[in-house]
């Protein structure tokens, strides 16, 4: 056998050659290769929603239970002990419209932190590009997502029945805060999961995280609560946007707070961007340090 | 055609402590400074080249460690590699770990899916093998069952068939025969071998030198991470034996040497060697070769007529395979101080293996016991030329009887019954 220059010319073959060497670039191809690999992403989503659920009495239902119980939790607390303000709307379906983006972003970004250790048997064995493991993750809790808003569009036509809420042509508007809430997870997602290989503090570290930013983004309380001084800092964070202006669009039939809408958007598309360079360049250490 | 390529490939891999969260305040102010990691390095593989054709079916032969998988997992885009490049074309397929990619709540046919499109294949793709595969694997019955219920042997079955349906162009095989039952691995080697016919690329990893017989067509042989030889099968193969053997042997003598020494102490056996058959110390022998031991020896009285009686022994067994005594013609009347004795077996009837000798001293009732010492020395019978008869040593048997084997068409009273 002879040695090969590093820039042999490529032998002939009739099938496409794949070359592995030590380079790490993020090249754009690696969004080529990501849309090869949906059947993939499609197939773990399942995976993972079928594995969670299966032999549990309630099934799907636990995918509604959490955000459900919170608001029960909430309704009490805030706004029968503590009387809280809540923008001159029933206080359940007000914490409930924070409540589900909340629990959708809260709950996929633990889990995708630890995505791809707890896949640890796949990822040293095959070859596939291994952020499919972390939108597959955050793939099954959109699931969750979307039954839980199946509930609140219950809740909104009753309050609706009821008068004491009064619905507008704003909630077709969900959508495009849905689009940026999943830009800004699969970031972060991104992220928390690629350190999370070399460093396992980061699990404990976005529990807590979680924790702390819940009582830093308006979920339980208006975001009119928040003192003017404050409000400048308050706002950098990209959650405060999103869910502000799920309960403006769905709860409360007004448009989105458009300043807040831009911070949550050009925060979360600059987060996903970085997040994804930066894990396409980490990937190619994963098999061998996690 | 061309199928695989490794072109001056390295793979190092820093070892040591695991990292902690300061390590990645470490790491970034090591990287703003310029500073390179201090963990110390391991070379998996060092300036590895090999090139492969299709229909070229390779064995990764090597003791632990010597970067067997090491090159599957680069094969496979597990792993990158520090320098070097490796060429691959068309599809590769590991069997790495069977099932790896499976889970436990989901029924086998759930898994088969799931592991189909973890291997690159769409649904379509796999729907329209399911019926091949659950046949090739045999779960039939439990296709609806989920596979945590499954035995070692079915999971391992399955993961096999959706690998062997995928339809690689390089398939990479590690170790992972060895938990199907022997019906399973016999279909799984003929699968491959079918794989090999149709111009596809085989390399298998396997510590059973019977497959890697039965399947490759080349062998690799690695070394710390380096290429030790690289050809022919049977070539690489004996010559890898060889090697093997002769590390055992040195083992084994120096850890039995010490304890087995018998006998009263009128006299000792103080050396022993092995010769061949041009009179040069050796221990590699080849099947019907002469085997000579020569002894020197202390009697610390005079003896009469002392009988020395040589053995030569099958470790693993634990048993005495052939022994030879001295005539009392072959030894003075009366022995005393040193002394050699020299016993050569003829031809020797041993197929390639690991073998002992035993030498012991009695007294001429041959009941007395002056000294035994077991083994005295070791050595190894390297695969040779072609066996006296047609039985492949992968049966385990020992000696190699001289054998003919007849055949004709029945007459009709041979198979009358009596």
């Amino acid at each position: 056998m002879t040695a090969h220059a590093p820039t042999s010319p490529l032998p002939a073959s009739n099938k496409p050659i794949t070359i592995v060497d030590s380079t790490a670039q993020f090249a754009p191809s690696a969004l080529l290769q990501l849309w090869a690999y949906r059947e993939l992403t499609y197939a773990l989503t399942v995976r993972e929603i079928k594995a969670r659920y299966r032999q549990t009495l309630l099934g799907f239902g636990w995918a509604v239970a959490q955000p459900l119980a919170f608001m029960v939790v909430f309704s009490l607390v805030f706004s029968r002990f503590a009387r809280l303000p809540s923008d001159g709307i029933p206080y359940p379906i007000f914490a409930y419209a924070a409540l589900v983006p909340w629990t959708f972003m809260s709950n996929a970004l633990s889990t995708a932190t630890i995505g791809l250790v707890s896949q640890r048997s796949v990822v040293t064995k095959t070859y596939f590009p291994r952020e499919v493991i972390v939108l597959s993750q955050v793939g099954a809790r959109f699931i969750d997502f979307a039954a839980a808003a199946v509930i609140l569009g219950g809740m909104i036509a009753y309050y609706t029945l009821t008068g004491e809420v009064t619905p507008s042509w704003w909630i077709l508007f969900a959508p495009v805060l849905l689009l940026v809430e999943i830009v800004l997870i699969v970031g972060a997602s991104l992220i928390a999961s690629a350190l999370h290989v070399s460093f396992r503090d980061l699990a404990p570290i976005v529990t807590l995280g979680l924790q702390i930013w819940l009582y830093l983004t308006p979920v339980s309380y208006p975001l009119s609560v928040v003192p003017d001084w404050l409000r400048p800092f308050y706002v950098l964070n990209p959650m405060v946007g999103i869910i502000d202006g799920f309960r403006s669009t769905i709860a409360r039939g007004q448009p989105p707070a458009w300043d807040l809408f831009a911070i949550s958007t050009i925060t979360s598309v600059v987060l996903l961007v970085v997040a994804y360079v930066y894990f396409k360049r980490a990937e190619r250490a994963f098999a061998d340090v996690i | 055609m061309f199928a695989v390529r490794f072109e001056d490939v390295s793979k190092v891999y820093r070892i040591g402590r695991q990292r902690h969260f300061t390590a990645l305040f470490a790491s970034l102010a090591g990287r703003m400074s310029g500073q390179a990691s201090e963990r110390p390095k391991h070379w998996a593989l060092e300036d590895v080249s090999f090139e492969l054709q299709e229909g070229d079916s390779l064995g990764l032969v090597g003791a632990n460690g010597a970067g067997k998988t090491t090159i599957l997992k680069l094969l496979s885009r597990v792993t990158w590699p520090t320098s070097g490049r490796v060429l691959v074309a068309g599809k590769v397929i590991s069997l790495i770990e069977l099932g790896a990619g499976f889970h436990a709540e989901l029924t086998g046919r759930e898994n088969i899916f799931l592991h189909g499109a973890i291997l690159g294949l769409s649904r379509t793709q796999v729907a329209r093998r399911l019926d091949e595969i659950v046949a090739f694997t045999g779960i039939e019955k439990f296709v609806d069952t989920p596979v945590k219920w499954y035995s070692s042997g079915m999971y391992a079955r399955l993961g096999f068939g959706v690998a062997a349906f995928s339809d690689p162009d390089v398939l990479l095989v590690d170790e992972v025969l060895a938990v199907g039952d022997t019906a399973f691995q016999r279909r799984a080697i003929d699968k491959m071998r079918e794989f090999v016919r149709d111009g596809k690329t085989v390399i298998l990893v396997s510590h059973d030198l019977g497959n890697v017989r039965g399947l490759c067509t080349k062998v690799l042989w690695l070394e710390g991470g380096r290429v030790r030889a690289l050809g022919e099968t049977e070539s690489v193969v004996a010559e890898y034996l060889d090697d093997v053997n002769r590390r055992a042997a040195a083992e084994q003598s120096a850890r039995d040497r010490t304890e087995t020494r018998g006998g009263s102490g009128d006299a000792r056996i103080t050396t022993v060697t092995l010769l061949d058959p041009s009179g040069r110390p050796t221990d590699v022998f080849r099947p019907g070769e002469p085997l000579c031991i020569r002894a020197g020896y202390r009697a610390f009285r005079p003896l009469e007529r002392p009988v020395f009686r040589f053995g030569v022994a099958s470790p693993r067994h634990g048993v005495t395979l052939f022994a030879a005594d001295s005539r009392p013609a072959d030894v003075p009347e009366l022995v005393a101080d040193e002394g050699v004795v020299e016993c050569e077996f003829a031809a020797l009837p041993l197929r390639a293996g690991h073998y002992s000798v035993g030498l012991s001293i009695l007294g001429p009732d041959r009941i007395a016991l002056y000294d035994s010492l077991a083994p005295a020395a070791d050595f190894v019978v390297a695969a040779g030329a072609a066996e006296s008869n047609g039985a492949s040593a992968d049966l385990g048997d020992l000696i190699d009887v001289p054998a003919r084997v007849t055949h004709r068409a029945a007459l009709p009273g041979d198979l009358a019954r009596p």
